[in-house]
């Protein structure tokens, strides 16, 4: 055999042919065993996993035959085999298919009718649905406009609406969607808003003959599409409407001074110089320093003609910087704006000025402005102004609010000097009417930074206004700690401001709270020396020693205790029967008894001289003089407390000040703009109103002051205890009270000490008789106040 | 009373042994249950307990997190570095379609270049200061591109533009 296997090894000629059938047919026996060996397309993913069993193929119904083919295609797992043949693929076309989409999103393809290459040509574009592919296709789109229709969120029925209307995707997205409203900076994961027109708005705008970026204007200015079209028919362009317009000019107007040869700004000019003029600026420049706070300089050089009339009736006066705006036009009011003017210059001489409601008046000789031209420069601070954007800094400057009737600017300018290495991203602005760019800017680039120079390109008149918006990168404005606070609370509409005012109010009123306790609250000192007690002290009674230990306090041990103490003293008699109690009056002389113990006593007995402790509710007699009992224990013990209510009055008003400078000096404009500002006021007061009042509670209890009298008489009370403590806790084995401290009964009881189990001898008490073998003090306890 | 004869220390030794082998096995045991049970969650939603192991390795330890990096296509290894800049992985994303890999990107949003935009400006072939001064004056980088081309800087084509002419 080791012979054999030699020569077999050496390659001897003999052994050679049978040597290479043997290879021949292990091999084929190996691959019919082992088909994954001979895939051909298989996943990158897939290589070296080895398919599944023959006995799995035959369980989902491929036979070994088939099998192979299925494997030839990549598809090694009889499983997956079979959900691609339960969809409807062959083997050939499920090999086509599996590279490019799931078995389902084929067999979604496949039964609208597309082959592998069309579906996944739609599936780049986005559409990854056979049925929504489909739909498009109906609608007359193909794929790749279709995927710009999908991505837009428009549906088919929609975009065929689009389609029918004669726009292909591009054209239907200038239509559809007017400017993203959105920071300077974003990325595809940035909120973002965008106005969204529909067909019938394209289609009426462009058979006007507008673009879509002027549609989308016009309806930003408010144009109406009829105006705009006669317009329009006039021979007037979309940019000359608005300039023509803006200058208060009708069609008509319009087109007799476009025919006399004049601009919309000339036409208007004329017109203004022959009309009778009011108050007028013929020069406004602003030269805007932005400094590395975010803070501005600024020098602001006007020349006006005050006349008769129009807007400067007492004189000309200015409105302080008090809005900031973004790029998306948003404008945010800072209500806490501070300008500090560092000069006024009237005529080249000093001027003197006052501000009152965030504006600025000017005066001479302690009078306002007299009529006639003035050239007045004005140089001023302001707070941080510069918008803190994720990306960039960002500055939106209001050079001349909204003029009022009786006014008008003929030039106006503005220059922005930013601060080193404050490149500009965007300089932008408006002037004109809302939302009207009639600006032209110029940037400049020096050394101590960009500046950017702004230049109007029509006269301001009523309602128009100009604003300077400049964006630039992070870095060189740094606003301080104190500027970053200035800006929050101008931001949140004074509401820090506000709660500073407010926790300087609780800090005003603690201080005020916390030296009047020092000086009326604080609870005197008894009696140094402590003396040991070994019988009530004063005239005590039981009831009144619990209430003065317990601030007050006064339940069924008070009652039971000021029972037994009456019917020590002889008006009283307690019979005991099968464990119900039978409580006599004695009907002694009252005159032994303080005023308390009368009341009790009458309370008691009110309907009858008997009363039965039946161990049930009994509403009637135990439960008034209970009550009675109460009522005198608490007005007792107020008398032994100073409550000192009216040194908190004055903690009262301040908290009452603090709280409405706080409430006040929020700026309540935008609630009143939304009309909750009743509400929203109504709920913040409360809950700055219930911080002061849970001080003033705090401190109410806090004032209430014991008397001298009582600080010393809860020590003897206290020294009292202890010995009646130690004396009855002794007792819990011995069961029956000795004589000499059953006169102690009473306050140990009232004391709060455990009676169950303790007895008194029939005999050794002479209010007590009871067919048991003595008076059980726990029993009575709680019969009493099953009674009450 | 004496006590006589001396007491075995072994025990005590044993016992003190004993604790300090528990004292390393119980916590030990307990945070390979717990990474277990962990990478077994993970695993539910796709990720390989390497794989986990390196989103953790990572720093992400929210599997929230992993997904939204994953779902764009990055990898544990690969989206460090954007996160380190404190980059989302919406944005990574972009500024990885734009072409520009993490110190570039940084470099592009310091100056308040969306990617879309960069990616423009690059295309054309701009340095990042040369976009900034282009952009300043307004230019859009195919429109700077065409300028340039005629030999204008930004301040002498921004001068032109508002005269009239065109590029």
């Amino acid at each position: 055999m080791r012979h054999a296997y030699f020569r077999l090894l050496s390659g001897h000629i003999s052994v050679l042919p049978g040597l290479i059938f043997f290879i021949a047919f292990s091999s084929s026996i190996v691959i019919g065993l082992f088909p994954a060996d001979v895939a051909a397309h298989l996943d990158d993913n897939l290589i070296g996993v080895p398919p599944s069993d023959m006995s799995e193929w035959n369980y989902h119904g491929i036979s070994a035959e088939e099998s192979k083919l299925w494997i030839e295609e990549g598809i090694i797992f009889a499983a997956w085999a079979a959900q691609w043949k339960g969809e409807g693929f062959s083997a050939g076309s499920a090999g086509k298919w599996h590279k490019i989409a799931n078995v389902y999103t084929a067999g979604d393809f496949l039964k609208n009718g597309f082959g592998p290459e069309e579906a996944k040509e739609w599936m780049d574009h986005g559409i990854k649905s056979g049925l929504r592919a489909g739909e498009y296709l109906a609608a007359g789109l193909d794929a790749k406009e279709a995927g710009t229709f999908w991505k837009k969120g428009l549906y088919p029925d929609k975009a065929k609406e689009w389609k029918i209307a004669g726009f292909d995707a591009e054209a239907m997205l200038q239509w559809r969607y007017g400017p993203r409203m959105s920071g300077f900076y974003f990325t595809k994961d940035s909120i973002y808003s965008q106005t969204v027109y529909d067909v019938g708005f394209a289609v009426n705008w462009r058979e006007a003959g507008f673009t879509a970026k002027e549609a989308h204007l016009a309806i930003t200015y408010g144009f109406e599409l009829a105006e705009a079209k006669r317009w329009k028919d006039a021979g007037f362009s979309f940019n000359e409407i608005v300039l023509w317009k803006d200058s208060g000019f009708t069609l008509e107007e319009a087109v007799t001074s476009r025919g006399a040869g004049l601009s919309a700004i000339d036409a208007e000019l004329r017109q203004y110089e022959a009309s009778v003029r009011e108050d007028e600026i013929t020069e406004l420049s602003a030269d805007i320093t932005v400094k590395n706070d975010g803070t501005l300089d600024v020098v602001e050089t006007v020349t006006i003609i005050d006349r008769p009339g129009g807007d400067y009736r007492e004189g000309y006066y200015k409105y302080a910087p008090a809005l900031a705006c973004k790029l998306s036009s948003s404008a945010i009011t800072f209500t806490n704006t501070r300008l500090h003017v560092k000069s006024v210059e009237l005529d080249g001489h000093p001027c003197e000025h006052y501000m009152t409601d965030n504006v600025l008046y000017f005066k001479r000789n302690g009078a306002p402005l007299p009529e006639g031209e003035h050239r007045i420069k004005l140089a001023y601070t302001t707070d941080s102004m510069v918008l803190d954007e994720p990306h960039h800094d960002e500055l939106c400057f209001v050079v001349v609010g909204g003029i009022r009737k009786g006014n008008y600017i003929r030039n106006a300018s503005a220059t922005v000097r930013l601060p080193k290495g404050g490149h500009v991203i965007f300089a932008s602005g408006n002037a004109g009417k809302r939302d009207r760019k009639d600006i032209v800017s110029e940037i400049e680039e020096t050394e101590q930074g960009d500046i950017v120079r702004y230049a109007v390109a029509r006269p301001l008149r009523q309602d128009m206004a100009f604003s300077v918006n400049i964006g630039f990168v992070k870095g060189p404005v740094r606003a301080s700690w104190l500027q970053k606070l200035i800006l929050i609370d101008r931001e949140s509409k004074r509401l820090l401001t506000s709660l500073l005012i407010f926790v300087s109010g609780l800090v005003v009123s603690f201080a005020y709270y916390w030296i009047v306790w020092l000086r009326v609250g604080r609870d005197p000192k008894g009696r140094g020396i402590a003396v040991a007690e070994f019988s009530p002290p004063g005239d005590i009674d039981p009831a009144g020693m619990r209430a003065l230990m317990g601030k007050g306090m006064a339940d069924h041990l008070s009652t039971a205790a000021e029972i037994l103490s009456m019917a020590q003293r002889g008006f009283i008699r307690i019979f005991e029967s099968e464990g119900i109690y039978k409580i006599e009056n004695m009907k002694a002389a009252f005159r032994e008894l303080t005023d308390r113990e009368k009341d009790f006593l009458t309370a008691l007995f009110h309907e009858r001289n008997i009363l039965i402790l039946t161990g049930r509710p009994e509403k009637k007699q135990l439960s008034l003089a209970s009550q009675t009992l109460k009522k005198s224990l608490k007005g007792d013990y107020r008398k032994h407390t100073r409550q000192n209510t009216r040194y908190l009055w004055p903690g009262v008003i301040i908290s009452v000040l603090f709280l409405g400078v706080s409430v006040a000096i929020i700026d309540k404009s935008e609630l009143i703009d939304r009309g909750d500002a009743g509400s929203v006021m109504a709920m913040y007061t409360s809950v700055l109103a219930a911080g002061y009042g849970l001080l003033a509670l705090l401190f109410s209890r806090l004032f209430r002051r014991p008397t001298k009298e009582y600080v010393d008489m809860l020590k003897r009370l206290r020294s009292y205890i202890v010995f009646l403590k130690r004396n009855f806790t002794d007792l819990n084995a011995s069961v029956f009270i000795p004589p000499f401290l059953q006169e102690h009964l009473p306050y140990a009881i009232a004391a709060g000490i455990n009676m169950d189990g303790l007895l008194i001898r029939n005999r050794e008490a002479k209010w007590y008789s009871g067919a048991s073998g003595g008076f059980g003090c726990g029993d009575f306890i709680l019969a009493v106040k099953r009674s009450l | 009373m004496q006590m006589k004869g001396s007491i075995n220390p072994w025990s005590s030794r044993l016992l003190i042994v004993l604790c300090l082998v528990l004292s390393f096995l119980v916590p030990y045991s307990g945070g390979v249950l717990v990474q277990k049970a962990l990478t077994a969650r993970w695993e539910r939603y796709g990720f390989t307990p390497d794989g986990t192991l390196s989103w953790w390795d990572n720093s992400v330890y929210s599997m929230k997190t992993a997904i939204k990096w994953r779902s764009k296509g990055f990898t544990a290894s690969g989206m460090r570095q954007w996160k380190a800049m404190d980059i989302s992985p919406e944005e990574a994303s972009e500024w990885r379609n734009a072409r520009a890999d993490v110190a570039a990107a940084v470099e592009w949003r310091r100056y308040a270049f969306a990617p879309e935009r960069a990616a423009d400006w690059m295309r054309f072939q701009f340095s990042i200061g040369d976009a900034i001064a282009w952009r300043k004056h307004g230019f859009e980088a195919k429109e700077a591109a065409a300028w340039r081309e005629k030999g204008m800087s930004p301040t002498g084509a921004a001068r032109a533009k508002r005269s009239g002419a065109v590029q």
